[in-house]
């Protein structure tokens, strides 16, 4: 690689890091331009990402800078797709998302799927108020490996136990991992209503999807 | 009618039991105010519990209409009475009855003067709507300060009280009239959306400021024109705040665009009778201390207690616990420990311990039996710790 193409790679990088939409599309398009392969760009911005979730952990990012950033990815993958379809990348991972029936919330929803976005997966954002029987049907429809669900009362919360049921009974459950997110969730409950994993912070939702799509390789 | 005279008669009769003058003895009066059934800020002496399932669950136990119960007043009034029958009679927490009336409309009150709104959803207390007012930064130039009268809520708001007021008539209980508890940044993200006020606060600070002035120009007009209705004095105030939290915030944005507005606020009201967020607080307590006047800090189940009391030391506090880990889900031993591990922290500070935030979990018939053990647990944990009263007292 020659080193002006470094150059722009870590330029790429660091234009995430800083959640500048502007310079990662004119990085992208250099890229573009230059003949660096799609999949490095890619690389190259997630890599951007991974370093934003790391601030993120570390409390040097709070929420308005994850939304930033995963905006600004957006901008960029947005440039590169057309090349990444005509390179036969791996199918992305698709992950069916949304807020249980019952429950309004969705902050904490919205930035988990604006996250997987920009991580590579193919997102199926089904909203709030999300019934039992629209997660299943989106699940068959798009052939989802992961299914996360996001709750805030404790009564819609109980209503993740019944999806996950409607899962096993649709013969779908061994096909799709589930991941439960919302302030009042831990493991123990994730455990009791038979999810695979939960999560009260969006980056970490994030990796374990992260981990699970490359298993899935 | 006579449904509700018989509840007035019963509330009577306890209100002045010898129970109950216990259980008000065990808080500090506070100003009557219109949001839930406050019982006023705890004391040094003893740590008292109480238990506030949300209304989805009341419903079910009490067996009414949700929807009816926030639009209609008579269903307001009768079941009200009969929730509070309730704690007192069956759950027997630490509230004391009382023959205050707050009329509370739910969460979404203050958004409606703004046009968005409230959510019913089967079942649910009505929730606030997710599509924003504002999408651009210039449709904050055509919003309005809200008309008293006739903005979103504020005709049902008159309706209820009206009528509420006509049927206390001859009875010796009293009738609050809605307050705006709100804060200015939960509804500047309800109005503005939530992502873009986000991002606002990053590319159009100055924008974000305008926001938080209007909301806060809006409440202290709306106070003026209620203490004017009501023909009372500009009092202090709650501040309900779930949305300040980390990470939605982080303690610099707090400070550069939250702080100034709650300030203000509590100038204002000459203080704040409660300052409210379920969120973790944790790293903006230091800031919240530069508020003048608190009068009673809520905390919630996921801001680190010992940090609260370095920096609270001696404010009242209401600490909240997670309804489902400490309380629904939860074993004997778990609440057990959970409530001396509160006890134990908190030591030399007035606090109170509340079960709040608890829905419908599994059936009516379980989920009471779960609030009765988690009381059962709670008094013998505080009154193990009442006996030995220097592990109360101790600083």
């Amino acid at each position: 690689m020659l080193e002006t193409d470094q150059t722009l790679l870590v330029e790429l990088k660091d234009s995430i890091v800083a959640f500048d939409a502007a310079r990662v599309r004119e990085a992208v398009r250099k890229g573009v331009d230059t003949g660096i392969v799609p999949p490095s760009i890619l690389s190259e911005m997630a890599k951007g990402m991974e370093l934003v979730g790391k601030k993120f952990e570390d409390g040097e990012y709070f929420l308005s800078e994850l939304i930033m950033a995963a905006e600004a990815m957006k901008e960029g993958m947005a440039i590169i797709e057309p090349y990444l379809k005509s390179e036969k990348v791996t199918k992305s991972a698709r992950a069916v998302i949304g807020t249980v029936k019952g429950d309004l919330h969705d902050i904490g929803k919205n930035i988990v799927a604006s996250l997987l976005r920009s991580s590579g997966f193919e997102v199926f954002d089904l909203g709030t108020d999300v019934s039992s029987a629209k997660f299943i049907r989106k699940i068959r429809e798009t052939e989802a490996d992961i299914l996360a669900m996001s709750a805030l009362l404790t009564t819609t919360i109980v209503e993740m136990g019944k999806v996950i049921k409607d899962l096993k009974n649709a013969k779908r459950r061994h096909l799709v991992k589930t991941i439960v997110g919302g302030a009042p969730i831990d493991e123990k409950f994730a455990k009791q209503i038979g999810a695979d994993a939960s999560t009260n912070d969006a980056i970490k939702g994030v990796q374990i999807c992260k981990l699970w799509a490359e298993n899935r390789k | 009618m006579s449904t509700v005279k018989t509840l007035f008669e019963k509330v009577s009769k306890y209100v002045d039991s010898p129970r109950n003058r216990h259980l008000a003895s065990l808080w500090k009066p506070q100003l009557v105010t219109a949001r839930d059934h406050w019982r006023g800020t705890p004391k040094l002496e003893k740590v008292a519990v109480t238990v506030e399932p949300e209304n989805p669950l009341w419903a079910k136990i009490i067996g009414f209409n949700i929807k009816d119960f926030y639009t209609d007043p008579d269903t307001y009034l009768k079941n009200t009475l009969k929730i509070n029958l309730y704690r007192f009679l069956e759950f027997q927490d630490d509230t004391p009855l009382s023959k205050i009336i707050p009329i509370w409309l739910g969460a979404g009150f203050e958004h409606s003067f703004f046009g968005l709104d409230p959510v019913f959803l089967p079942g649910r207390s009505p929730w606030i709507p997710k599509t924003p007012i504002i999408t651009k930064e210039q449709d904050l130039d055509s919003l309005n300060y809200p008309d008293f009268y006739r903005s979103g809520l504020m005709p049902r708001a008159h309706e209820f009280f009206e009528r509420i007021s006509r049927l206390v008539h001859d009875s010796d209980f009293t009738v609050t009239f809605p307050e705006w508890a709100r804060g200015p940044f939960g509804l500047s993200g309800a109005i503005r959306g939530w992502e873009n006020l986000l991002k606002d606060m990053i590319t159009a600070p100055d924008f974000v400021h305008r926001l938080m002035k209007f909301f806060n120009g809006s409440r202290i007009r709306w106070a003026r024109e209620r203490a004017r209705f009501l023909g009372s004095k500009i009092e202090k105030a709650n501040l309900y705040n779930d949305e300040v939290n980390v990470p939605l915030l982080s303690p610099l944005r707090y400070e550069k665009f939250v702080l100034p507005y709650e300030k203000e606020i509590c100038d204002f009201f000459g203080g704040l009778l409660y300052w409210h967020s379920c969120g973790n607080i944790s790293p903006l307590l230091e800031l919240i201390r530069e508020i003048p006047t608190i009068d009673m800090l809520h905390v919630g189940p996921w801001t680190d207690l010992p940090s609260v009391i370095n920096v609270f030391r001696g404010t009242p506090l209401e600490i909240c616990l997670n309804p489902l880990s400490d309380v629904m889900l939860a074993t004997e031993p778990e609440m057990r420990s959970r409530i001396e591990y509160i006890i134990n922290t908190c030591k030399g500070n007035p606090f109170t311990i509340r079960a709040d935030g608890i829905h419908p979990a599994k059936s009516v018939k379980h989920d009471v039996a779960q609030i009765k053990r988690w009381l059962r647990v709670a008094r013998e944990v505080v009154d193990k710790q009442s006996a030995n009263k220097e592990s109360l007292t101790v600083k």
